[in-house]
């Protein structure tokens, strides 16, 4: 495979004042920029978005880019729940056997409606029948998931706790993070209210809008990060349709196909960005990713490995917890923020030394997985 | 033939905290289920689950058989909620004819509400009896009967004297005393109010209406029941209007009043309250809608048991009463229709 990330846009991540179409302008207009391409130099555009249709009543988001950019060349929109940009950029990836420049956006405009309305829609990523109904939205979901591990392998709260304060930590170093100069110390997690027991409000991913970009291309000139693995994997959509509620299937599925493909193994992976919609879902990645065996994901959370300065930084740029999760952009700032990181233009929060990044994003509670490993250009 | 009942054990639980659009009432807890066939499954519940208990997955709730008494709008409302929520109903009407037209009105609703099949196997657990010893077999009886106290009063008194003491008698009056309708009980600890709002399938709110005498496992049986409904329930003190009445009709009396003053005319006022207050409706259409012999029935009962005579109902609201025009019912009251 030859894909090279040429170009990287991301807005801020917060609660913001612009519009879903002004949020995907500047990060499209950002990464261009970046890239030293225009919109002319484009072939296609991936476009990831979940809720559009429910959180802003606009579909047709391909069209909407059309009127934006007076772009005429295919572009299609993907939803895929959470995991909606990783899998638009797996898409813009294997594209570029047909393309010469595959620009993939991901964009999310959540703020716009009350947090009940906004709960509701983020629980269609569940099953309506066996979840929605039955009282699962998605807090709920990573909640059984968080005590089903508990009880099986022993981890705590205060295990998830150190994985709250870690990605705080970063995203204090990263301007562009929805929680950017908030202080938050264990106190405030630990006295934060109760959203789905054990889970409290600071082991949830916040409701965050924002865009971010990559331009792909197929030619070397301009990289500044080679994509070196690009896997996706599928599941049911409902945890309790699966036998193993502490672990997903379709990550481990992912990850093995994504190391065998770019011939490493984890413990070649210098940094990663995991998709930690809920602190307990960091935990379980660290797991499913082969950073650590099953049930010993605590470990690295106790040992620091993970922060900043450890072995295996994680989340450098917050994460979704601190970051933000503006859902159909999630995974495309997680290229985003590899590519800054191997091609040293990460700021304060730089990993001395990365060559290799794993980036890994989850749609619903593992219904579907997609990973990409990313190598620093020599 | 027999089948066992299809029961798995619990192996996790989560207390929900955040309320969503399609479940507002918090918190709740959902438990993690694993059956005999090492399938998992989750089900809502407002019981606090525990790890190796074992759950009923057929059972939604503890409320499994609803009596209602009556046959009118609020009752076949009541009796159609339960039915949609997997609940088995015995309605207890006056007369066969007044069954038959309940019966007929329910099943017309089944089968708009879901297709055939379904509606037939729903309306199987649905029946009518006219002895009250017919509901004998429910866990809760509801009340819905004409709002007149002598009428309810001889009624839970025969209710009281034939059916178990363990079943709760509850009344959805909207303005009388549950403690007069239970005075002729010798079990007046089961009885209480549960408060339906009209229309019932879409209205959120059931008021519990608890007397001094009401014990706890009669509020727990109709919070329990209301919540299987998808309600919320609220809990109040046995009080004039309860809560919802007490502050809504005199609201609706001066609303009257501004009419009498010639502050606005009544559509403008309706306007006024719907566009500035966010009510779905205006005070004086719903006046019209609640009918005028109602609404002046209410405002004396209000004046009557707490003494106010600021509760008078207005004069324009009696004068209405006196020609006759009763609001929508008869085709005119503040509007014509």
């Amino acid at each position: 495979m030859t894909a090279f990330i040429t170009g990287t846009g991301k807005t801020k991540f917060g609660v913001l004042s612009e519009s879903l179409s002004q949020l995907l302008q500047k990060a499209v207009d950002e990464c261009l920029e970046n890239a030293g391409r225009t919109i002319n130099d484009v072939d296609a555009v991936y476009l990831a978005n979940f809720l559009g249709g429910p959180q802003e009543s606009q579909l047709h988001l391909n069209a909407l880019f059309s009127s934006i950019y007076g772009f005429e060349k295919p572009a299609l929109r993907v939803e895929a729940a959470c995991a909606s940009g990783a899998v638009a950029l797996n898409q813009g990836i294997a594209a570029l056997q047909k393309f010469d420049r595959v620009l993939v956006v991901g964009v999310e405009k959540l703020s716009g409606t009350d947090s009940k309305t906004a709960s509701s829609s983020i629980a269609m990523a569940g099953g309506r029948i066996l979840d929605q109904q039955n009282g699962i939205i998605f807090p709920a979901a990573y909640a059984l998931l968080a005590q089903q591990h508990f009880l099986r392998y022993g981890s705590s709260i205060d295990d998830l706790t150190l994985i709250s304060l870690k990605n705080h930590a970063n995203a204090n170093l990263n301007p562009k993070a929805h929680f950017y100069s908030k202080n938050v110390t264990r106190e405030m997690i630990e006295q934060s209210p109760l959203v789905s027991t054990p889970l409290r409000l600071f082991d949830c991913s916040p409701i965050s809008d924002g865009a971010a970009a990559v331009l792909l291309e197929k030619d070397a000139g301009r990289a500044r990060a080679r994509v070196s693995a690009s896997q996706l994997r599928t599941d049911t959509i409902s945890l309790i349709e699966r036998n193993d509620l502490t672990s997903f299937k379709a990550v481990r599925q992912a990850a093995a196909a994504a190391y065998a493909e770019a011939g490493i193994t984890p413990a070649d992976v210098d940094l990663a960005e995991v998709h930690d919609c809920f602190t307990i879902a960091e935990l379980v990645a660290y797991e499913d990713l082969g950073f650590a065996s099953a049930g010993e994901g605590k470990q690295l959370v106790r040992s620091h490995a993970t922060e900043l300065n450890g072995a295996l930084p994680v989340n450098t740029d917050g994460g979704l917890k601190a970051d933000g999760h503006p859902i159909g952009a999630t995974g495309v700032a997680q290229a985003v923020e590899l590519t800054l990181q191997l091609s040293r233009e990460a700021g304060k929060r730089q990993v001395d030394g990365a060559k290799t990044g794993l980036c890994h994003n989850v749609g619903g509670i593992g219904g579907t997985a997609a990973i990409q490993v990313l190598e620093a250009v020599e | 033939m027999t089948t066992a009942k299809k029961t798995a054990r619990t192996i996790g639980f989560t207390t929900v905290h955040a309320p969503s659009k399609e479940h507002p009432s918090v918190p709740y807890h959902v438990a993690l289920l694993r059956d005999s066939d090492g399938k998992h499954h989750v089900r809502k519940t407002f019981k606090l689950p525990e790890i190796g208990q074992s759950f009923d997955l057929e059972g939604k709730g503890t409320v499994s058989h609803v009596g209602i008494a009556g046959t009118g709008v609020m009752a076949a409302g009541i009796a159609l909620l339960c039915l949609e929520n997997e609940l088995n109903v015995v309605a207890k009407a006056r007369s066969a004819a007044a069954a038959e037209k309940l019966a007929s009105a329910v099943s017309k609703q089944l089968a708009k509400k879901m297709d055939d099949a379904q509606a037939s196997s729903t309306a199987k657990r649905f029946s009518t009896t006219l002895a009250p010893s017919g509901l004998s077999g429910c866990q809760i009886v509801v009340e819905a009967v004409a709002e007149d106290l002598a009428i309810k009063q001889k009624l839970f008194s025969e209710l009281d004297a034939v059916l178990p003491p363990n079943i709760v008698l509850a009344s959805n009056t909207s303005s009388l005393s549950i403690k007069e309708i239970a005075a002729n009980c010798r079990h007046k600890e089961r009885v209480a109010g549960m408060h339906f709002f009209n229309p019932v399938s879409k209205m959120q709110l059931v008021e519990v209406v608890k007397t001094n005498e009401t014990n706890d496992e009669a509020e727990k049986t109709i919070s329990e029941l209301a919540h299987q409904l998808g309600k919320t329930p609220i809990t109040v003190k046995d009080s004039p209007g309860f809560i919802v009445n007490r502050l809504l009709m005199p609201f609706l009396n001066d609303a009257v009043r501004l009419v009498e003053e010639g502050v606005s005319e009544p559509a403008t006022i309706d306007s006024a309250v719907k566009l500035g207050l966010n009510h779905p409706m205006g005070p004086l259409a719903l006046v019209d809608l609640i009918g005028i012999d109602v609404f002046v029935e209410i405002m004396r009962e209000l004046q009557r048991k707490t003494g106010d005579k600021s509760f008078a109902p207005r004069p324009l609201a009696l004068k209405l009463l006196n020609e006759g025009k009763l609001g929508r019912k008869t085709g005119e009251g503040f509007y014509k229709y």
